[in-house]
């Protein structure tokens, strides 16, 4: 690109190159992008790194299960829904490994009380029964009735199993994780409905942290 | 091909147009149905972003909540898209210009090729320098390369001259470059300039 003509389309293409790789360009402009192409090797180089940059972009990780909300929510500004309630930040780590949904117990079911009937639920009932994922974690969020002593709270969550790893808790709040293969749904149900049946425990929420498809 | 596409855009926006245009009338089932539409994508495209369940959550929300309270101002000049495009634009920008910044400054400076391109094929490594761009060209790369908008779309949902928004995804790509040519995990393409 010595001559003054060939370095003002240089620059020009080279500032159009993000948009090729996109392929929104007119006709027009694709074709001169492509004929300059042919004879500049910088531009070439633009190409695969902006073409590196799409792939980059585009690379979904996990695929979030949508938050229950509905139109309604937002219009009305119903802001208390579970997601808020939930104390979140030391699940930071998680949330770049892998993408969190928010399921009411019992929300997965139909028929079970509380059945949260949005298309977001049945996309993760959908994901987690087809079998692109081995397994989906689960978190198990209990509430505990304020009478219940620390440590009857600590041996009431050592009760509910093996297989079960308390991460962390505080006064009124445990979550646990727990690991079911997608086609044992079921499991989890049976498994809610029993702790659910506890006294001491006020609420059971399950969290659906679903792993990454493949 | 193009052709057919423009044409499937162009009666998907004068769908959106009558449905915007009965959401500016206080009509839910309109919104409802606008909702549907937008709210897994916007999902994705935030959360891509700010990797917080939470925090993607809350600015969707916003983002719609904004659709829903200014429908009416809606002038038409744009597609609607783009307008919407252009909402979540600025809701994530105020967002992500509030997250911390510890990450280290870099120089300008292009390093060699033939490395570069190693670097290139760890595409974690790009993913990474992306969500470490300074708010502006985050946005700005995520809605041309994740959500696909023209060059004139992006100006107008990022309310900026076209050639602004050209700088802006040039000088994006050569940050990640320098970033991807520097030393594994110490450095980022943050330099606070915009
Ligand atoms: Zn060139």
């Amino acid at each position: 690109m010595s001559n003054g003509a060939g370095s003002k389309i240089h620059a020009q293409v080279e500032m159009l190159l993000p948009w090729y790789v996109n392929g929104t360009l007119s006709e027009a402009g694709y074709k001169r992008v492509q004929a300059h192409l042919d004879i500049c090797d910088e531009c070439r180089d633009g190409v695969l790194w902006c073409a590196s940059m799409r792939a980059a972009a585009q690379q979904e990780g996990p695929v979030p299960i949508l938050p229950a909300t509905r139109a309604a929510h937002i219009i009305d500004g119903d802001r208390e829904r579970d997601v808020r309630q939930v104390q979140w930040s030391s699940w930071q780590r998680w949330s770049v490994a892998a993408a969190f949904g928010l399921v009411a117990l019992f929300g997965l079911y139909s028929g079970g009380p509380g059945v949260v009937t949005d298309a977001s639920n049945q996309q993760f009932h959908a994901a987690s029964t087809s079998g692109r994922v081995e397994t989906v974690d689960y978190v198990l969020l209990l509430r505990f009735a304020d009478a219940v002593s620390v440590s009857d709270r600590a041996s009431i969550v050592e009760d509910l199993g093996v297989g079960h790893s308390m991460l962390n808790g505080d006064q009124a709040m445990i979550k646990i994780i727990v690991r079911l293969p997608p086609k044992s749904l079921h499991e989890l149900e049976q498994y809610a409905a029993a702790i659910q049946s506890r006294h001491e425990i006020v609420s059971a929420e399950i969290i659906a942290l679903q792993l990454p498809v493949r | 091909m193009k052709v057919h596409l423009d044409h499937t855009k162009a009666k998907d926006d004068r769908r959106e147009r009558r449905l915007l245009e009965r959401i500016a009338d206080g009509d839910r089932e309109a919104f409802d149905e606008l909702f549907k539409e937008y709210h897994p994508r916007l999902f994705r495209f935030v959360f891509r972003m700010t990797a917080s369940y939470q925090t993607s959550d809350e600015i969707v929300n916003d983002i719609l909540l904004t659709v829903w309270q200014s429908a009416r101002a809606f002038r038409g000049a744009s597609k609607v898209s783009t307008w919407i495009f252009g909402i979540a634009y600025r809701q994530s920008l105020s967002r992500l210009r509030k997250r911390k910044n510890k990450t280290v400054p870099i120089s300008d400076d292009i390093a060699d090729a033939e490395n570069l391109h190693q670097r290139v094929e760890q595409e974690d490594w790009l993913q990474r320098g992306i969500l470490l761009l300074p708010p502006k060209q985050l946005l700005t790369v995520m809605l041309v390369y994740y959500l696909g908008l023209t060059c004139e779309e992006t100006a107008a949902a990022t309310g900026s001259p076209v050639n602004s928004v050209k700088t802006r995804m040039f000088h994006a790509r050569r940050k990640l470059r320098v970033y991807l040519s520097k030393s594994a995990g110490h450095q980022s393409p943050e330099d606070g300039r915009e």
